[in-house]
């Protein structure tokens, strides 16, 4: 499941611009969507502050 | 381990400040390697493409026929820059004072203040121009308020140092001096800055460097205080080890401390770079409209808001940022402090409050594209002007970009001259290998 390290994020909002399912918000800091998202981590690779992990616990 | 022996320079970060060193090393005939965390190059001076727009990821323009297009020329980049109108209006109190570009400033100020109120603002202006700079241990807006409590008078420089991207309070006055002298001509690449940095990319390659984007640096290598190299997680194929004679770092001053390992440097050099290197806050908002929001080609100053405002149609002079049909109107706005950590769910409540005073109609016509904060580790300047040398303690390890910033124009000019510098003092002291 996606998370976001809100002491890391800046609310830059580069992740949403490359989310390819819509599934990042960013107005102040990074929200994500769980029913958009896939788990595809594109967004991990372009956020440039590491503010996004993925946790190993299954979702609700 | 993995290690790859053929560098002269290895630089750590592909923003202006890595990218321009690289350019102008390999142009003289260093062998340099630029590696990227990101999956593009330009970090902050880049753009991204969204629902058919091109949107930037922190450089709104770049100032031309300065220090950046020169650079750009000596090493044989293109520079596709499309100046745009530097014509400056103030939206205040629902009306609209254009400034003209002879004698603006006295212009706009005297539709306020009294002839002895606006001779005694310009006389203080002119002496700073002319025979001292104002100290730098008070804000501009101090500064001001020495000659004036005009409120209207004041907020048109509250908005001139918006356009500065720093607060008002927070501006060093002589650092807001020293940029309204470098005043000048300004623009973007229509293709959006991505390009523009793809421009130098294609230098450094055909002469003989590389750039690798998507790879992480682990470490930067000191050995007995002497920069040796760094190691990267290259994906695929593991830790690699890449000596190099030296190491140039585009990441910010903190950023190099951390890679480097805080043991590597002299006490006061750290000290120097906490207690002086301190990044700034600023918030864009993106906003798509079918007609323009704005109806003037050039840079409209809202400066009287909760907030600090500026404001751009930016698809009236850059039609190709914008889907056919679409336009795109660009807000910039400082926070409430500019060094103090953001409070980003209030700050845009003020600023949406501000756009849609100062847009009749704003909520029937426009929609909110995409909001950019630039704070922390992602910030507007990572540093005001001549907060830190390029140097740092440890030999052959420098820092560029805008946490080393020269004093020249800010932004992208003072990336670039930072990496002038530093490439100068290299060209001095270490040979390409043969």
């Amino acid at each position: 499941m996606l998370a976001v390290n809100e002491d890391r994020c800046v609310g830059c909002g580069l992740c949403v611009s490359f989310c390819p399912r819509e599934a990042l918000k960013a107005w102040g800091l990074c929200r994500v969507d769980l029913d958009k998202c896939n788990d595809c981590l594109v967004c991990l690779d372009y956020c440039p502050v590491d503010a996004l992990t993925m946790l190993e616990e299954a979702r609700k | 381990m993995v290690k790859q022996g053929k560098y002269d320079v290895v630089i750590v970060g592909a923003g202006m400040g890595g990218l321009c060193s690289a350019a102008l090393l390999t142009h003289y005939g260093y062998k340099a390697l630029v590696v990227e965390k990101l999956p593009f190059v330009g970090g902050r001076a880049s753009s991204v493409k969204y629902k058919g727009f091109t949107l930037p990821t922190g450089a709104l323009y770049v100032e031309t026929h300065g220090v950046v297009d020169k650079l750009f020329q000596e090493v044989g980049a293109n520079f596709p820059v499309r100046d745009f109108p530097i014509q400056l209006c103030f939206r205040m109190g629902g009306k609209d004072y254009p400034m003209p570009i002879k004698g603006g400033l006295k212009t706009v100020i005297s539709n306020f203040a009294t002839e002895a109120e606006t001779a005694r603002v310009m006389g203080a202006i002119r002496r700073a121009f002319t025979w001292q700079e104002p100290s730098g241990a008070i804000s501009i807006r101090d500064w001001f308020r020495q000659y004036t409590q005009n409120d209207k008078v004041l907020a048109v420089f509250r908005g001139m140092s918006n356009y500065q991207c720093v607060n008002f309070s927070d501006m060093p006055a002589a650092e807001f001096i020293r940029q309204l002298k470098f005043a000048g001509t300004a623009g973007a690449d229509p293709r959006g800055f991505l390009a523009l940095m793809e421009e130098l990319v294609k230098v450094i390659k055909a002469k003989g460097g590389d750039v690798w984007t998507g790879c992480r640096v682990k470490r930067i290598n000191v050995v007995d205080e002497v920069a040796r190299g760094i190691v990267v997680d290259n994906p695929g194929a593991g830790e690699m080890e890449i000596p190099a004679k030296v190491v140039i770092s585009d990441v910010g001053p903190h950023g190099t401390v951390e890679l480097a390992g805080s043991q590597s440097f002299e006490k006061g050099y750290l000290k120097e770079v906490k207690e002086r290197v301190r990044p700034l806050s600023y918030v864009c908002l993106e906003i798509a409209s079918e007609k323009p929001l704005v109806d003037f080609n050039g840079v409209m100053v809202v400066p009287e808001g909760r907030r600090q405002m500026t404001m751009m149609s930016t698809s009236l002079v850059y039609p190709e940022y914008a889907p056919p049909g679409k336009h795109l109107l660009q807000a910039w706005a400082a926070p409430e402090s500019s060094f103090l950590p953001l409070d980003t769910k209030k700050e845009i409540d003020l600023i949406l409050q501000d756009v849609r005073e100062a847009i009749p109609g704003f909520d029937r016509e426009a929609e909110i594209l995409h909001v950019s904060y630039w704070q922390k580790d992602w910030p507007m300047y990572r540093a005001l002007p001549g907060a830190l040398s390029q140097k740092t303690s440890v030999e052959n390890l420098y820092n560029v970009g805008d946490g080393v910033a020269p004093l020249v124009p800010l932004g992208l000019p003072a990336c670039a001259e930072s990496a002038r510098i530093v490439v100068d003092d290299i060209k001095q002291r270490v040979k390409p290998a043969a």
